[in-house]
């Protein structure tokens, strides 16, 4: 038996159906849970791929694309060793980990997310996935990894009610936040809490890739919405404006915390990181094309890249042309879309 | 510094790092890795069509392997000291020095496919990143990853193509083909002709029998396949260079 394997049984017992459950569920997926009902039973006659294209074909590349997994080139692979993906979800990142050779411990609140995973996983050949449904805010882990990763996860980790993607963005779904607003901590606290909980899960040496959005993102600042909420100006305004304008429109507080280059920084020094290389992502996270050090050097190695979500002249203007222009000719690299850390243990 | 400079760009499915030196900004490494089948053939072929250069090339490029698994591959291959890109320049005639020591550094490195119907084939031989300089004008050949030596390509191909590139880019920036030019090419065509590295297949009306080619065997440019400049060119277009090029051979 394999060492992770004995190391989760250890603290969750035996798995069932080959998921380790801890009891705590919960739900965040870009799916309703009877749409996953659906989408399952189209999963037992077809392959994942082939389910994923007919039931949910606009989310087949956010799931399988190995575009994906760029940022995972800024670990060191010299050895293999054991990955915790916090928030795995469908598992892009999880599998890109287990092809490198990694034994990988995917852990998500989501039993569908988890499930589609493991069938992903035997599709794939892929069999160092370890599965963990677990509120990531009660992880257990110490000492085990050589690498863990927060990818588009960190903002979620202050919202506590069940997120429908779609809905959560449109519909005040989620009065927890407002009415048992006593019984949820300060959003960047549980932040630092949970960081803390992933140093701890790290052993000596480890590194943590940390992705999230840029909160002085020059396309927010031009007026894009907070892909969390979708409501303008709320990443960089003040954290009570922020809050008071999504009790307006959200009818909920404002939790998703994003941040700046220097925000995140101190907010890993918090949790106990003292080795921690920053960069600058373009266009996003989610599908990297371009990752540079947020330094001097590392801006003037900006060249433009080809983005297929930018297609009418208006977002050419607004977008590529004024990036180009910040990044290229101003430097302005803190204002990047998207920030990707390497934090060391 | 290390950074990501590209990801699966040009339908490559290959993750491109380069390692540079911190206060120098002199490239020291390009990694090449991918999870996927094709990104991974395509690591496989550029590590052989360095080992078949490296046997006849001056300058040697040197290369290792740092995983080999059966899901993934990464390549780190070394910068070659002194050897530098020229910038890219849409003008055809002023990067008319560089387009001659290059097909120079074909015919030399080609050498042993005298009159041979079909040879090794580079892939991308392209002054845009491909095709390095140094101060002695020698020329290094880069980024071997489309490097083919089983599929019967015909010989002299590589250069037909990297002409019709910078013509290509001429054509775009005055919208006209200028006679300076298109000499330039038939001049070259001929020069290759000479030196027996232009196949049978390609001898006459060279630039439309390459575009057959082309359009006969996509397989071979995959997803890049549509980029190529050569199917940007009209059929007048492609009838008009031939034209001067068989009044030049």
């Amino acid at each position: 038996m394999s060492i992770v394997k004995k190391y989760l049984e250890s603290i969750y017992g035996k798995s069932v159906n080959d998921i380790f459950l801890s009891g705590r569920e919960g739900y965040w997926h870009n799916l309703s849970k009877s749409e996953n009902n659906e989408f399952f039973k189209i999963l037992e006659k077809k392959g994942c791929r082939d389910a994923v294209k007919s039931f949910m074909p606009k989310f087949e590349e956010m799931i399988f694309s190995p575009k994906r997994e760029a940022a995972l080139e800024l670990f060191e692979h010299d050895n293999s060793g054991v990955c915790i993906d916090y928030g795995s979800m469908w598992g892009v990142l999880s599998a890109g980990m287990a092809k490198r050779g990694h034994q990988v411990i995917s852990v998500d609140q989501t039993h569908d997310s988890l499930k589609f995973l493991k069938s992903r996983s035997l599709e794939e050949g892929l069999d160092n996935i370890y599965l963990v449904q677990e509120d990531l805010r009660e992880i257990k882990f110490k000492n085990i990894a050589d690498y863990a990763i927060i990818n588009g996860v960190l903002e979620w980790i202050p919202e506590k009610s069940e997120v429908i993607a779609a809905e959560y963005q449109k519909k005040p779904n989620s009065k927890i936040n407002l009415y048992k607003k006593n019984i949820l901590k300060d959003p960047r606290e549980m932040q630092v809490e949970f960081l803390k909980k992933v140093y701890q899960s790290l052993k000596q040496g480890g590194q943590l890739l940390l992705a999230i959005e840029n909160k002085l993102s020059y396309s927010y600042i031009l007026g894009r919405p907070d892909p969390h909420v979708n409501l303008k100006f709320t990443t960089f305004l003040p954290r009570f404006v922020s809050n008071i304008i999504s009790r307006i429109f959200r009818k909920k507080d404002y939790r998703t915390y994003v941040y700046s280059f220097s925000e995140l920084k101190n907010l890993l020094r918090e949790a106990g990181f003292n080795n921690i290389e920053d960069y600058c992502c373009f266009p996003m996270y989610h599908f990297p094309s371009l990752v540079l050090p947020n330094t001097k050097q590392g801006i003037s190695q900006y060249v433009a890249y080809k983005d297929k979500n930018i297609v009418t002249w208006k977002q050419k203007l607004g977008l590529r042309y004024l990036e180009i222009f910040l990044m290229k000719y101003l430097k302005a690299r803190n204002f990047s879309p998207a920030i990707i850390m390497i934090a060391k243990k | 510094m290390k950074y990501i400079k590209s990801v699966h760009r040009h339908g490559s499915e290959t993750f491109l790092l380069i390692v540079k030196d911190k206060k120098s900004l002199e490239t020291k490494n390009i990694i090449k890795s991918s999870t996927s089948e094709n990104g991974i053939n395509s690591i496989k072929s550029e590590a052989d069509g360095i080992d078949w250069y490296n046997i006849l090339s001056k300058n040697k490029i040197s290369y290792i392997f740092e995983k080999k698994m059966k899901n993934y591959y990464r390549i780190k291959i070394n910068a070659n000291k002194g050897f530098y890109n020229i910038i890219f320049n849409p003008n055809y005639l002023n990067v008319k020095k560089y387009l001659d020591l290059t097909i120079s550094h074909y015919i030399k490195i080609w050498k042993d496919y005298k009159g041979h119907e079909f040879a090794p084939f580079h892939g991308d031989i392209s002054l845009i990143g491909n095709v390095m300089f140094n101060k002695a004008d020698e020329v290094l050949f880069v980024d071997w990853e489309h490097f083919d030596n089983n599929f019967k390509v015909p010989t002299g191909l590589d250069i037909i193509m990297l002409l019709l590139e910078n013509l290509f880019h001429d054509y775009n920036r005055t919208k006209k083909m200028s006679d300076n030019v298109i000499n330039h090419v038939a001049i070259s065509i001929k020069t290759l002709n000479a030196a027996k590295l232009l196949s049978p297949l390609l001898f006459k009306n060279p630039i439309m029998s390459t575009f057959n080619f082309i359009n006969l065997n996509r397989d071979i440019w995959n997803k890049q396949y549509s980029k190529l400049p050569i199917l940007k060119f009209t059929k007048k277009n492609i009838e008009q260079i031939d034209d001067t090029i068989l009044k030049i051979l």
